[in-house]
């Protein structure tokens, strides 16, 4: 009786569901982690020194590279492969930091010279990778990690690989991890008061450079292990990183910039958006898959024009930060 | 020698598009202060526009059936055959070409401009218009029906293509010429509409319409206060510097023959920020230098890639070509860090009234101290005026 309904049920189910529907939220899980732990490191830059760091997706194509070559040395170590990448971005984002941001940050300069210099830092990456890969013997434009993808469980005659379980497991862990460190520890916290105001947090004794250079260690290797993980998930190439770029800044965008719980939810929405939902659309309306995108472009759009706080309810901050950087805006009219 | 004539051919012809694309961005950026991340938006929809333009047109004037401008097989050789066999229909679908490109431009740039406006802080219109040029890129490559997709649209001859074959049925042949004599004319077309450009924008520059732009980009409350429409420049200037990225991209399509979107990627508009910024943002005169340096630094990565690859058969040519790319990056941050306003700083604007305001400063309305009294004004300006009390005396005049 119970077996029979059982059946009855799962008919029902394969009735109403087509069939790529659970295996694209599955997917749609999978990127969202990835997208999450890609951009958490964003929002922290964001946060903290209010910079829209557009060399952030470049962590992502570094990181898996080295993905590429630690693997060669120790393959389906995933341990040692993920730590290498996150050292490797994190002295990246540190020297980047040192070398280019600060001393642009200490002359002044408006915010769109620093756009334009991390646009520049972005190239820069992007190039120095082409040109080394491209300058072996073997040539390295087209990678591919050596890691070994098996399917772990079958749900609903869907196979999971462990790369898709990997993504999830590490994107709760990270932010289960920073929520304890920006909320428990004496360094998370100090964290925190600068990206609420930077001079307050001085005169109160915080020493803002070394909470800032763990800053970008914490955001360079997240970049690097998300690297990792979308480089499992696809072949490494120089452009990973931009071709992520956009999505990247979807989320973060969505989640008003500067808020964490924001982004973790505007993660899951382009992951969602950028699989489950145009393949809802092309099984219905025969939009292209090309079109894909599109939707987070779109997204970034109306949430800038509609309301620029994003979609997490408690994210003011993204627009203090904003009217500091500016100074003198249309709306804020040049009071602070 | 003839190799010479080429190369400076080629070489014009790119300085020719990159002065026009750097001088719209620097209307837009270095005297409006809008700051457009997605110029190659505007450089793409005029390169496609034209494109598609003279891939319908050039049939439709030869009376013959247009049928499916994608086919390589039946209509790519029809092209080819009506381009460079009669100047009564290549000039003019050419001519088409270029007015549509333009309007097509002036219209996306009326479009971009609403969020312009709208948007509250500066730095989401930079994001918004990169946005809006990746996007573009999207649909041109998924959309085969608009410009054959990801192979792009091909076969766009140069417009004086029949000159060579008018040569060649001759006794002068073409190859005894020795040199690409349509490059050569159309390098020259190129230059002449960058000159074009160079004077609009001067025009404009040395105006009080250019006076209104620096107050604008200054402080728009200080220009609103004072009864200026600052949405209204805003919106204007943006159709006035899309109108000439739609034109430069219209040129662009005629020289290289084919559309595709590979060409307007963002590395496109990074290396126009870098010509304006290292000539000098607000200056047309610096942007003209900047546009020949960086023109020059990319032909002459390409010229010797393709000279080294020529004598070392194992050299990769992409490399040097990358290279160039982390030069400008290098170049950029640099000029960043150590001469933000570039190699020739902003000046001031030259109108008549400027002059008369000053001579009536000192008490001087005599014309023939005028170069005299212009050295004393560099003095009182390189001094430095509070940039609010400036503004104001822009707006005011």
């Amino acid at each position: 009786m119970v077996k029979s309904m059982t059946i009855q049920a799962m008919v029902v189910f394969d009735n109403l569901v087509p069939y790529w529907v659970v295996p694209s939220i599955i997917i749609s899980l999978a990127q969202g982690s990835i997208y999450v732990v890609a951009s958490i490191g964003l929002t922290l830059t964001l946060a903290v020194v209010k910079l829209p760091n557009f060399a952030h997706a470049e962590f992502l194509t570094v990181g898996a590279y080295v993905g590429v070559i630690v693997s060669r040395f120790f393959p389906n170590n995933l341990l040692i492969i993920g730590s290498c990448a996150f050292l490797v971005c994190s002295v990246a984002a540190i020297a980047i930091h040192h070398i280019v941001y600060q001393p642009l940050m200490n002359r002044k300069v408006s915010i769109y010279f620093l756009v334009l210099a991390s646009f520049a830092v972005a190239q820069f990456i992007r190039y120095v990778v082409y040109a080394w890969a491209s300058s072996g013997s073997a040539t390295l434009l087209v990678a591919n990690q050596d890691i070994r993808i098996y399917t772990v469980i079958t749900v609903f005659q869907v196979e999971i690989s462990n790369i898709y379980v990997l993504a999830i497991i590490l994107a709760i862990a990270v932010s289960v991890l920073l929520a304890i460190f920006l909320n428990l520890t004496h360094l998370g916290k100090s964290m925190r008061a600068i990206a609420n105001n930077a001079d307050l947090a001085r005169i109160s004794g915080i020493n803002v450079s070394f909470a800032v250079n763990i800053m970008w260690i914490i955001a360079g290797g997240l970049g690097g292990l998300g690297g990792v993980v979308l480089g499992t998930y696809t072949s490494v190439t120089p452009v990973l990183g931009f071709d992520a770029l956009l999505d990247i800044f979807a989320v973060v965008i969505i989640a008003g910039l500067t808020s964490f719980v924001g982004t973790i939810i505007g993660g899951y929405i382009v992951g969602f958006s950028t699989n489950t939902i145009i393949e809802a659309l092309n099984y219905y309306f025969g939009v292209p898959f090309g079109y894909a995108p599109l939707l987070p472009f779109a997204m970034i759009v109306v949430v800038l024009m509609v309301r620029p706080t994003g979609l997490a309810p408690n994210s003011q901050t993204g627009i203090a930060w904003l009217r500091r950087a500016f100074g003198k805006g249309v709306s804020s009219g040049g009071t602070n | 020698m003839v190799d010479l004539i080429d190369l400076v051919a080629t070489f014009a012809t790119f300085y020719g598009i990159y002065a026009i694309l750097a001088i719209s961005l620097n209307l837009e950026y270095g005297y409006a202060g809008q700051p457009n991340f997605g110029q190659v938006l505007f450089y793409g929809i005029g390169a496609f526009v034209a494109a598609i333009a003279a891939a319908n047109l050039l049939p439709l004037f030869a009376r013959l059936p247009i049928g499916n401008i994608c086919n390589v097989h039946t209509s790519f050789p029809v092209r080819l055959a009506i381009g460079s066999n009669d100047p009564g229909i290549a000039i003019p679908v050419w001519i088409i070409g270029l007015v549509l490109a333009m309007i097509a431009g002036g219209i996306l740039g009326l479009f971009l401009s609403y969020p312009a406006i709208r948007v509250k802080e500066e730095w989401y219109l930079s994001m918004i218009l990169l946005v809006a040029a990746e996007a573009f890129v999207t649909i041109f490559q998924n959309t085969p029906q608009l410009a054959c997709g990801i192979f792009g649209l091909d076969g766009i001859q140069n417009p004086f293509y029949w000159v060579s074959n008018t040569y060649s049925n001759s006794s002068f042949a073409s190859t005894e010429l020795g040199f690409d004599l349509p490059g050569i004319i159309y390098a020259a077309i190129i230059m002449a509409f960058a000159g074009i450009c160079y004077l609009v924008a001067q025009k404009l520059a040395n105006s009080p319409y250019g006076r209104l732009l620096k107050s604008v980009r200054d402080d728009k409350v200080a220009a609103e206060s004072l009864g200026k429409d600052v949405a209204k420049v805003r919106r204007q200037i943006m159709i006035i510097g899309s109108i000439m990225a739609g034109l430069a991209g219209g040129l662009y399509v005629f020289y290289i023959g084919v559309a595709v979107t590979d060409d307007y990627v963002p590395a496109v508009t990074f290396t126009i920020w870098v010509m304006m910024i290292l000539g000098g943002y607000a200056n047309n005169k610096g942007v003209l230098a900047g546009a020949a340096a960086l023109t020059l630094l990319q032909r002459g990565s390409v010229e010797v890639s393709l000279i080294l690859q020529a004598s070392f058969p194992g050299f990769s040519s992409n490399v040097l070509i990358y290279l160039e790319y982390v030069a400008e990056a290098v170049i950029l941050i640099l000029l960043l860090m150590y001469r933000p306003k570039g190699l020739i700083p902003e000046t001031r604007i030259e109108t008549k009234a400027y002059q008369l305001f000053d001579f009536r400063k000192r008490d001087t309305p005599d014309p023939s101290s005028k170069q005299e009294t212009q050295e004393t004004t560099d003095v009182s300006d390189s001094k430095g005026k509070s940039a609010s009390s400036n503004i104001d005396e822009n707006v005011a005049r």
